[in-house]
């Protein structure tokens, strides 16, 4: 059995849900702190798309975006020397786009449940905001944080139809499991894709679970505070 | 000291206050939704008025014609938030730290300043225990220690008793009436309960639709409201449109009756006012003045209060609501009111 979408998969699903975590909390604080309620729509719209179009369309305009003779794309060639389309890169970038909504809309839940008293009492009592976001907002929002993480993390590992799109089906270099799991099947192998299957299955099983058993702790955690 | 001159356009109504607090505490009552938190919110810099002035000890923390805007850390503005809002994820002494941030002092300092209000505030052996399991009067201590901790110069109170069983709320209203003595800035009470305002406040100010209806000496204010919402709010019960008959006398068109003052009449006056305690029963044959025959209605008795709502038996009209203590709770023939209990209201 050839290992190396495992590899793959778990080097690209890492190394994306570190960028999604960031990039996720941070997009739901900006639009956390934003006043104009129109315009939060709006970005919240944009930001939830890629959650919600099929991931080939979602594939389909980092194409547009990062594509070899894209300007995007064209710039990193000629400046760095690097190639992001069909590269590794590639498949973290699509897992980053694909996974980046379930972080966002979880972080930003996870803002808003927050006492908005407790902000303000911050700020009543002199801190500042960056000691209200380190001190109040964050411990306040950490569960719905580390849960949205979990979803993202699972989510990229699964990403199938952007990265196909982007990164190609390049064996031993793009070739995720899921992606093993089609060319296996395409190509008649069905146990050995029945073998990257029962991993896929089995990682986000634990995955999930954990999740659950971290929410449970968590909670039972917090009643004992509470009583 | 505080001087507030705020407005702000609101969806249901306009708010548009003014108060001053010189020292000691301002009641402000009001009705739910009337607009009473979102004062004390723009005051705090947590809401921006549209227009208007707000200044502490003579320093400007608000003014729109100059386009300054203080913010709230900055005021040295405290305030106790309705449920205390203390920090769930920090012990007790980490809360009160909290309030000790700004201007970075050394963490020993620090230390020391916790350690000392700790004290001031009877939280010995509480400093490492959560929020959550302390109770309400340790809560409220320790909310109201953090805000001593931030060196505030004026501490605003949003209804911090209203959540709070009857036994507990008495026992913490007395409480905060000591450290109200103790505090040497000025303070605002804002609540919807009348008895707590009376209790703790020197002067009160009753707010009605985002607006101040009437401001003054607490004590006065209840014995003579003035306005018809202020008479309400301070708790009397019956109210009446009036119909002025002579210098002494109106006819209250809602309940039928006609009734005597003691003082003069004014032109202004739209409505009476009646305190169901001010309404006693008479005994037959007494010489006394505004006498009503009784026509009862209902009566409802709770542990140490009996309540009556009558009509005048003569020519029956809206209920009049009649309250004493549980010995009296015989249905009398006869009530009377003293003139000088007549509340005349506009």
């Amino acid at each position: 059995m050839d290992l190396s979408p495992v590899w793959i998969s778990a080097k690209t699903a890492s190394v994306s849900i570190v960028i999604t975590f960031f990039l996720g909390t941070a997009a739901a604080f900006f639009i956390f702190r934003m006043r104009h309620e129109r315009l939060k729509i709006l970005w919240d719209a944009i930001l939830t798309l890629p959650l919600v179009l099929p991931p080939t369309v979602a594939g389909f305009f980092l194409l547009y975006i990062f594509g070899v003779r894209r300007p995007v794309g064209a710039f990193f060639l000629e400046y760095f020397g690097v190639k992001i389309a069909f590269s590794w890169g590639a498949t973290v970038l699509a897992a980053v786009a694909i996974s980046f909504p379930l972080m966002y809309r979880s972080a930003r839940g996870a803002f808003e449940q927050v006492d908005r008293d407790l902000l303000d009492a911050g700020r009543t009592l002199g801190m500042s905001e960056w000691q209200i976001f380190r001190k109040i907002l964050m411990p306040g929002a950490i569960q719905g944080l580390l849960s949205g993480g979990i979803l993202a993390f699972a989510r990229g590992l699964g990403e199938f139809g952007a990265t196909a799109m982007i990164a190609g089906n390049i064996a031993g270099q793009t070739r995720t499991l899921p992606l093993a799991v089609y060319s296996d099947v395409s190509a008649g192998n069905m146990e050995s894709a029945g073998r990257y299957v029962l991993i896929l299955v089995l990682i986000s099983f634990i995955v999930v679970t954990g999740m659950g058993y971290a929410t449970y702790v968590f909670q039972r955690f917090s009643r004992k505070e509470n009583r | 000291m505080l001087e507030a001159d705020v407005s702000k356009k609101l969806k249901s109504f306009d708010l548009d206050v003014r108060f001053e607090v010189e020292g000691g505490c301002l009641g402000i009552l009001g009705a739910s939704g009337c607009g009473k938190s979102m004062t004390l919110k723009a005051v705090a810099g947590l809401v921006k008025p549209d227009q208007g002035q707000i200044r502490r000890d003579g320093q400007v923390l608000f003014d729109s014609a100059r386009k300054i805007d203080v913010p709230p850390r900055k005021r040295q503005v405290g305030y106790l938030f309705q449920n205390y809002a203390l920090f769930p994820n920090m012990t007790v002494a980490e809360n009160i730290e909290a309030g000790l941030l700004k201007g970075r002092p050394g963490r020993e300092a620090r230390k020391e300043r916790m350690r000392e209000l700790v004290r001031q505030f009877r939280l010995e052996g509480l400093e490492n225990q959560y929020p959550a399991r302390i109770s309400g009067g340790q809560q409220q201590r320790t909310a109201l220690a953090r805000i001593f901790a931030s060196d505030a110069r004026c501490i605003l109170l949003d209804e911090p008793f209203s959540a709070m069983d009857s036994y507990l709320r008495e026992e913490m209203q007395m409480e905060l009436a000591r450290m109200i003595r103790e505090f040497d800035g000025c303070m605002v009470l804002v609540s919807h309960d009348r008895d707590e305002i009376y209790r703790l406040c020197s002067h009160t100010m009753i707010m009605e639709k985002g607006r101040n209806v009437v401001c003054g000496q607490t004590k006065e204010l209840f014995d003579q409201p003035r306005k018809v919402a202020a008479a309400r709010l301070t708790g009397c019960k019956n109210i009446s449109s009036i119909q002025k008959t002579g210098d002494f006398q109106v006819y209250a068109k809602d309940w039928k009756v006609l009734l005597h003052t003691e003082i003069k009449v004014p032109d202004a006056a739209t409505h009476v006012g009646i305190r169901a305690h001010d309404i006693l029963p008479a005994a037959a044959g007494e010489n006394v003045p505004n006498r009503i025959r009784v026509l009862p209605v209902e009566q409802v008795s709770s542990p140490f209060e009996w309540t009556l709502i009558f009509q005048n038996r003569e020519d029956p009209g809206a209920g009049i609501w009649m309250k004493s203590d549980r010995s009296q709770n015989q249905i009398p023939g006869e009530v009377t009111v003293d003139p000088s209990k007549i509340l005349l209201l506009e």
